[in-house]
């Protein structure tokens, strides 16, 4: 088995444009909005842009991640608007506006529309973050943003209400690394293992920042397993240091290596040992910490796979020997 | 000289404290005895009877096979009641060290309790004298009591009910095993005991009889020693609880009922609550009135036993994690592989479980299994069901319709949307902590997979046993078959096919798959325990000289 190149074909399996149709849905629906937002602020409102796995080109097609900023004035809701105002403002506003056709909901930082299923089932996110510049008239120079931090959802300390961002550099942190494409695939690759896994606190954004940090400080060469397993094992061996830091290119001050507590860190680290030593004891559990997309799977004419499924389907032959996935108990 | 009588002279010769007043001889029964004299460094001195049986060096019976004896010291710390000082010194062979050993400890204890009087931390049960209890041929009667929601106080008194569970034998008599069930004054229950709903459903078949309690200030005792005769009860007996059972003991004397089981209970340290029991004989009243003045009587008190039962002191000895314990638990499929996880649940203190399969239970299914010959052709989980309610009181058992799976599931779930029916069965499937499934229904687990339950866990394992597989987290199916096609070893080619069988079995015996099994559950149960997210695993038998286990996390 050419680990590599089942890698490569996996990742194929997860490119956002496998879901053409629903691609398109999300893109209509994203750009209904970042219109209509448009339309009602006109000059209060920056161009709005898109964030998030679409925008850094690290999305995999199982969820849909579309973010869309709107970065607001300061002073888009009078002298003495608040950030908070710009954030329940923008709420109403979509709510008046699509409350018929979507459920809205007030999320960490951004504001949820989420679709109603159409008649193929499908059902269209767009995750609204209503930002603010810092000082009137200074977003253009610097990208520069205040996030309003909904109290229910909020991490922050007490007393504290607000996070300083700048998307634009977190966006340009993926573009200015070296090797960008591999960096992608081994992004993508995690988040694939991430599908395998119950209920994991790791958020896409650490996972985004481990992996660039591991290329900044590793020499990875090879091809794309070579290329991951350098990476998993400096994740490993690191991610339990209390020195490793994973510094937000938007704000300095803000760690995003403490979104994991002390245990998450370790079982992280475990989960990347057992990838390890499992594939090491055999190969074919690549399979297991990274599945393929079942919809987009290619055929695969391999002798194991074609034995999965003669015995016990309609004309094979019935034999007195069960089939190795025969379970007993 | 006796060679071994020889050891003990020169043996006491080195103690200082030490003087033998009766020189040791063996007599005809092979036991060396003999008397000394100990002086302790407060100047007392003591006398102890010493008997050297012919075992020793070698305990006998968990006991020393040397005996300190005198009966003036009764109620000093670790003496039985024939004045016998309870000593346990460690394994020796050489009987001149031994003999140092236990002299040394003699004097030890009479240093530490005597001379400067120090108490056990440790509470002991007060010693019910054994020339009180029931006599060699008679019936004895145990009484099993739990814990109650209820707190009770000192001075109360009404009727208990309990059920008699079975008839068994010690070495001497039979023995007649009862369970409390509740307490009642004045027609209502104030306390009932916290046994599983399950396991009083199953005494309901038994009839219900009566007794009589009151709760003490203190243990019914004279320091460590239960009383021997009825009058010590006027010490700490109310003369409403004493009128009480004088009132009682008449009635029942109308209704011909020949003996009346009488609890006593009483506080211990640490907030526990302790029962003794008594059994009064109808022929034997415990009170009588003289000149309107009850007066308890000078006669003999007959002693029954009570063994305390509670959550904590019936799985003190070992239990699993908290997080399996008090969890709701499903076990699907219950041939070789359930029947042992769902037994060990219970033994480790499980208390909610739910069974569910379809099979009826063969002869030839009892080697490997938990079920009983005796039991015949039975349905799986009804003989189960019994079987681990003969093994914890404490574990409520539902059954599962057993075609539930079969007829409801899997016909149910065959597209993305969500019948009403669909989400009733997902309703009630989401009432399960964990739902563990051991069917080795590849079918079952795709249809599990697909309806996206959280908290599954599969476990199957491979033809003779040389690996099993555990998935516990979800959306397990292509990792299962994964392993079973690629990874594990499971060679199908040698399975056991009796004669007139329709279909092969795999070959695995009871130890083989208990091995694993165990070890799964241990695995399972660690991770709970510390707080650790449960990760699937495989474990695989590897043969190089010995057997190894290997265990690997995914």
């Amino acid at each position: 088995m050419n680990k590599s190149e089942y890698l490569e074909s996996t990742v194929k399996t997860y490119k956002i444009s496998k879901e053409e149709d629903l691609l398109n849905k999300y893109k209509g629906k994203n750009q209904q909005v970042k219109d209509d937002l448009k339309t009602e602020y006109g000059d209060k409102l920056y161009q709005p842009f898109n964030s998030g796995s679409y925008a850094k080109h690290t999305a995999i097609n199982t969820r849909f991640d579309f973010d869309l900023v709107a970065p607001f004035k300061k002073n888009a809701f009078g002298a003495n608007g608040t950030l908070e105002d710009t954030y329940t403002k923008t709420y109403d506003f979509l709510y008046d506006k699509y409350s018929s056709i979507a459920t809205i909901r007030k999320q960490r930082v951004s504001i949820g529309v989420i679709f109603d299923t159409d008649s193929d089932g499908d059902q269209v996110c767009i995750d609204v973050v209503p930002g603010r510049e810092l000082n009137q008239d200074t977003y253009d120079e610097d990208k520069n943003l205040n996030l309003y931090v909904y109290k229910r959802y909020g991490e922050l300390e007490e007393g504290s209400d607000y996070i300083k961002t700048n998307i634009h550099a977190q966006i340009e942190n993926i573009k200015e690394t070296p090797n960008k494409d591999k960096v992608r695939k081994i992004i993508r690759l995690f988040k694939i293992w991430k599908t395998t896994k119950y209920d994991s606190p790791i958020k896409s954004f650490f996972i985004e920042l481990a992996v660039i940090k591991a290329f900044d400080k590793q020499s990875i060469t090879g091809n794309l397993w070579d290329s991951l397993k350098t990476v998993i094992e400096y994740l490993k061996d690191e991610v339990v240091k209390d020195s490793f830091t994973l510094i937000d290119p938007g704000n300095s001050n803000n760690d995003v290596a403490k979104t994991l507590n002390c245990n998450e860190k370790q079982w992280f680290s475990n989960d990347c040992n057992n990838i390890l030593r499992r594939i090491e004891d055999n190969e074919e559990n690549i399979k297991t910490f990274f599945p393929q997309n079942e919809k987009f799977e290619e055929d695969d004419d391999t002798e194991s796979n074609t034995s999965v499924f003669s015995y016990g389907v309609a004309g094979s032959t019935y034999t007195q020997t069960p089939p190795k996935t025969e379970r007993f108990g | 000289m006796d060679k071994k009588v020889q050891c003990v002279d020169e043996t006491i010769s080195k103690f200082d404290n030490i003087t033998i007043i009766s020189s040791f001889e063996n007599n005809e029964k092979n036991t060396i005895e003999g008397e000394i004299i100990v002086t302790l460094s407060n100047g007392e001195t003591l006398l102890f009877k010493v008997n050297i049986q012919s075992q020793y060096p070698y305990d006998c019976v968990e006991s020393e096979s040397i005996q300190f004896i005198n009966k003036g010291l009764k109620e000093y710390p670790h003496v039985m009641e024939n004045g016998r000082i309870c000593i346990h010194t460690s394994h020796e062979t050489d009987i001149n060290k031994k003999l140092a050993n236990d002299f040394y400890s003699l004097l030890e204890w009479a240093e530490k309790f005597i001379v400067r009087k120090e108490k056990d931390e440790h509470y002991e049960h007060i010693v019910i004298p054994s020339s009180k209890l029931i006599k060699e041929g008679e019936l004895k009667k145990v009484f099993y009591f739990t814990d109650t929601e209820y707190k009770f106080s000192s001075y109360q008194y009404g009727f208990f009910y309990y059920v008699p569970m079975s008839n068994s034998r010690d070495f001497f008599s039979s023995v007649s095993n009862n369970v409390i069930i509740d307490f009642y004054r004045d027609n209502k229950s104030i306390a009932s005991s916290k046994w599983s709903k399950s396991f009083i459903s199953k005494g309901a078949d038994y009839k219900f009889k009566k007794g009589i309690y009151i709760t003490c200030p203190s243990p019914p005792s004279n320091g460590k020693f239960g009383y021997q005769k009825w009058d010590s009860f006027e010490k700490i007996i109310h003369p409403k609880q004493k009128e009480f059972i004088y009132n009682v003991f008449q009635e029942q004397k109308k209704n011909k009922v020949k003996e009346l089981p009488l609890l006593i209970g009483y506080n211990l340290p640490k907030n526990q609550f302790h029962w003794q029991v008594v059994i009064m004989k109808l022929d034997e009243p415990p009170i009588l009135e003289i000149h309107h003045i009850q007066l308890f009587s000078s006669r003999i008190i007959k002693w029954g036993e009570t063994e305390n039962c509670s959550y904590e002191y019936f799985f003190g000895r070992g239990i699993l994690s908290k997080q399996i314990t008090q969890a709701k638990i499903l076990v699907i499929g219950v041939g070789a592989v359930g029947s042992i996880l769902a037994t060990t649940l219970v033994r480790g203190g499980a208390v909610n479980l739910t069974l569910c399969d379809y099979d009826i239970k063969k002869p030839e299914n009892v080697c490997r299994s938990e079920y009983c010959f005796t039991k015949g052709n039975n349905v799986k989980i009804i003989e189960l069901k019994e079987k681990l309610l003969a093994i914890s009181p404490f574990v409520d058992i539902e059954l599962m319709d057993p075609l539930y799976w079969e007829t409801k599931v899997k016909s149910n779930f065959r597209s993305d949307q969500y019948s009403e029916d669909e989400n009733k069965i997902l309703e009630e499937l989401h009432k399960y902590d964990f739902i563990i499934d051991c069917s080795t229904d590849n079918s079952l687990m795709h249809i599990i997979d697909k309806i996206n339950l959280t908290n599954i866990i599969t476990i199957s394992i491979t033809n003779k046993a040389k690996g099993l597989v555990c998935a516990c987290t979800p959306k397990n199916y292509k990792w299962v078959m994964n392993q079973y096609q690629n990874i594990i070893e499971n060679d199908t080619s040698d399975m056991y096919n009796p004669t007139g069988c329709w279909s092969p079995t795999f070959k695995a015996s009871y130890n083989d798959i208990q091995t694993l099994v165990q070890y799964a559950i241990k695995q399972l149960n660690y991770k709970l325990e510390k707080g650790y997210p449960l990760s699937n695993f495989t474990l695989e038998i590897e043969e190089n000289n010995n057997i190894e286990i290997k265990l690997k996390e995914y």
